[in-house]
């Protein structure tokens, strides 16, 4: 060995530091035979070069760095292309200790260049910008939403279709926030019902109250001025608007750094003219939020994925293809998944028998509408069978000549307990007459009304009495306006007074109450008059509910077909008719 | 590379390799700045010892590659100057050796108290391993820093160098970091050579 220093030299690693010398020289004596004398005077020696070995590296210098490096830096910066994730503005956290768990942004599929990926991966926990004193939050989100705040981040293309009730809005306001302060988003196009649209201010002005919001609303001539001239903050639009000033908003001086559409149910048919509107906007980021991305077939992902990633799926594609190419754009948790303290939800089917007037009307327009519709022959279409199927269910509401409602003895007798209780209660309907037929019935619960003939000005203060008045137990909501983007955690009872045709709706409509924040548990009551067409609308209900769970549910059997959704042979088969050539149920629903 | 000068910006070096039994030591350098947002980051392909390395650094093997072949390597690609380098490997002290700046290794002290960390193991349990006992020591908050006799040591400094960062970062986390980046780095690289395999065969 080489020449060592003595042991009182030798560092506390226990060698002294020069070992790495890549050269030894070992000295070997010849081998000694028993009767010789060994001569060590010269003796052979061979050479062991010990190479060191090569460490290769790879790594980049992040933009933050570049900036403070200088202009010459800048240039050869290997990351240069990438965003500027880190300029956010300055945040310390206050306790660093409290901050136990860790969501860290992952970089999407489509991210290709490892520096991209790695300056996503490399960021601080999500948990740390929270901690932040100059980045204020109103209370600390649940470690879920954080997890979707870290999903939305760095994608282009994304849908977060977290189930009703587990606070979307928050999460896209959030991630939009991070995005605007890291200068990545400097102009957002928010798209969500109309009735939504002072929820969202709400929303804004709660987690992200220095970002400037603009709704697109007024006189053409002021729409299309704020189309054309906005040129930061978010600009807020409804559906039915942005259908009218798709000229306008479809030639923006410059695309939107992010486009959000909520409800993103409402572009499921991608040949309407809705979806047409949406997708004809420029934009760098497409974020669709839904509860719902499956109304009636996987048909309504393809329509929703022309928006958030064209060319994605197809038309026709199976189920298991679709669960394959979605996989990275969607995020999906429901209530029971995610770890928060919400109070159950209980759901009571009330199985009536009609009034003995009900019973009579609806045996006769039965046999009438049956035989109407045999006669038809190959005239018949699906929309005379809808016909029927809805006058039926009306029957079921309300008898038409006596107004006698087997229902409505119910609900009556449930609302007595909710009201002595001092309890809030949601009734919901298809139609708007059973909601008007049903106040004028219940106004000793003083009733309020919320639908489609309600002006939009007028529903915001209804939502607010309903909130605050003590004396106001009941709210008469229709499916079609009540059911989506309502915040209505301090209602304990709902009633589905009559079914929806589909179960995303009735969800909907159910988790405005049992949401975040619900005070305690919420009971669902289903009215279903027995031996009527809604028990049959019942059982395709619970086939759809199948349908959903085999796109979304990571456990349901992938290779189940997409042929759940209510066919042309269903809906026929409901009254066992012929079957002419016609259309299908979705065209007419 | 160099100890930060007075006016340069803020940043702290995190040091680290990931070991792999078929493949060998990766190793991570991640630059922080202040608020603990990445500057920098370089990582290394895999490093396997070989038969007359084992043989010659034998149970000083480990320190070796780790500090002066790993470590060396990519404190000395950074182009960030740093305030000081943090390790969560006690092996990656003999980096000290060969690089005259901060140097510390850190854990965390709740984490050693219960005796899950091999901090608690090797520096404060005295029975178990009474040779390290003498290293120098450091309690920061709720961290505890050590070095060794090889590296540039001063408690006033390093305290007063790392109470900023340690208010705002947690000094274990950005280790995590690293090895999600270098797993990230190797699953890219392996991903790519893939192809080029695939495209070469194809031709």
């Amino acid at each position: 060995m080489g020449t060592q220093p003595p042991p009182e030299n030798r560092g506390p690693l226990g060698r002294y530091p020069l070992v790495h010398s890549q050269q030894v020289e070992l000295r070997l004596a010849k081998p000694a035979t028993s009767t010789h004398i060994c001569v060590l005077d010269s003796p052979a020696a061979v050479t062991v070069a010990i190479a060191a070995s090569e460490v290769k590296t790879i790594g980049c210098l992040f933009p933050e760095a570049c900036a403070a490096l200088g202009p010459e830096n800048r240039r050869s910066s290997k990351s240069e292309s990438a965003s500027h994730p880190l300029e956010l503005s300055p945040l310390v956290p206050r306790d660093n200790t409290q901050l136990s768990s860790r969501t860290r942004v992952r970089p999407p599929r489509d991210v290709v260049k490892l520096e991209d990926r790695l300056l996503y991966l490399l960021q601080p926990p999500l948990e740390h910008l929270f901690a932040g004193e100059s980045l204020a939050f109103p209370f600390r989100p649940f470690p879920y939403q954080f997890d979707g705040i870290a999903f939305l981040y760095p994608r282009q293309e994304a849908v977060l279709a977290d189930e009703m009730g587990l606070g979307k809005t928050m999460q896209a306001v959030v991630a939009m926030r991070l995005l605007a302060h890291q200068r990545q988003v400097r102009r957002t196009l928010l798209v969500c019902p109309k009735p939504l649209v002072t929820n969202w201010q709400r929303e804004i002005a709660q987690w992200a109250p220095e970002l400037t919001v603009t709704v697109i609303e007024g006189k053409q001539s002021r729409r299309r001025w704020l189309w054309e001239n906005v040129q930061s903050g978010v600009l807020l639009s409804n559906y039915e608007s942005l259908v009218r000033d798709q000229p306008y908003a479809a030639n923006v001086p410059q695309p939107f750094d992010l486009m959000i559409i909520d409800e993103s149910q409402r572009i499921k048919n991608r040949l309407s003219t809705t979806n047409e509107a949406i997708c004809s906007i420029p934009r760098r980021r497409s974020w669709a939020l839904t509860g719902t991305p499956i109304e009636n077939s996987a048909e309504d992902l393809v329509g929703i994925f022309q928006f958030v990633s064209p060319g994605c799926l197809r038309p026709q594609m199976k189920i298991a293809d679709i669960r394959k190419s979605v996989s990275d754009y969607v995020i999906r948790r429901n209530k029971d998944q995610v770890d928060i303290d919400l109070p159950p939800k209980m759901f009571r089917d009330a199985n009536l028998s009609l009034s003995p007037e009900q019973q009579q009307a609806y045996q006769l327009a039965e046999e009438e509408g049956v035989v109407r519709l045999n006669e038809m022959q190959r005239e018949l279409t699906i929309q005379h069978v809808f016909e029927l199927v809805l006058r039926l269910k009306q029957i079921c509401n309300f008898d038409p000549a006596t107004g006698t409602s087997a229902k409505l003895d119910r609900l009556e007798a449930d609302l007595e307990e909710c009201a002595a209780s001092g309890r809030k209660a949601i009734v919901f309907s298809q139609w708007v007459n059973t909601i008007e037929q049903l106040s004028n019935r219940l106004q000793r619960f003083n009733p309020l009304e919320y639908h489609g003939k309600i002006r939009s000005k007028q529903r915001d203060p209804i939502i607010e009495k309903f909130r605050d008045d003590p004396d106001s137990h009941l709210l008469l909501m229709s499916y079609g306006a009540g059911s989506v983007g309502l915040n209505l955690q301090f209602a304990q009872y709902v009633f589905l007074f009559d079914r929806w045709w589909n179960p995303a709706v009735e969800d909907q409509a159910i988790n405005r109450a049992h949401r975040i924040g619900a005070a305690g548990p919420v009971t669902v009551t289903r009215f279903i008059t027995t031996a009527t067409i809604e028990e049959r609308i019942d059982r395709v209900l619970e086939e759809k509910r199948a349908l959903f769970r085999s796109v979304f549910d990571p456990d349901a059997d992938a290779e189940s077909n997409n042929t759940l959704r209510l066919s042309r042979d269903e809906i026929f088969g409901l009254f066992q008719l012929n079957l002419p050539d016609g259309d299908r149920l979705e065209d007419a629903a | 590379m160099d100890v930060a000068a007075p006016n340069s910006l803020p940043a702290f070096g995190f040091l680290t390799v990931v070991e792999d039994s078929q493949h060998g030591f990766f190793g991570g350098y991640l630059v922080l700045s202040e608020l603990g947002r990445p500057l920098e980051f370089h990582c290394s392909t895999p490093v396997l010892p070989t038969k007359a390395q084992k043989i010659l650094y034998g149970s000083t093997l480990r320190s070796y590659v780790l500090g002066e072949l790993i470590g060396q390597t990519l404190v000395n690609k950074a182009r960030l100057p740093v305030q000081a380098v943090l390790t969560d490997l006690e092996d990656m002290l003999s980096l000290g050796l060969v690089w005259q700046g901060n140097l510390a290794w850190v854990a965390q002290v709740e984490a050693a108290r219960i005796g899950c960390a091999p901090f608690e193991e090797v520096l404060f349990d005295a029975k178990a391993k009474p040779t390290k006992a003498d290293s120098p020591e450091l309690e920061l908050g709720k961290y505890r820093l050590a070095g060794s006799s090889t590296c540039s040591w001063s408690e006033e400094k390093l305290s007063k160098l790392l109470a900023p960062l340690a208010s705002c970062v947690d000094l274990v986390e950005p280790f995590e970091r690293i090895h999600e980046a270098i797993q990230e780095a190797q699953r890219v690289t392996e991903h790519s050579a893939g192809e080029a395999d695939g495209n070469s065969a194809a031709a």
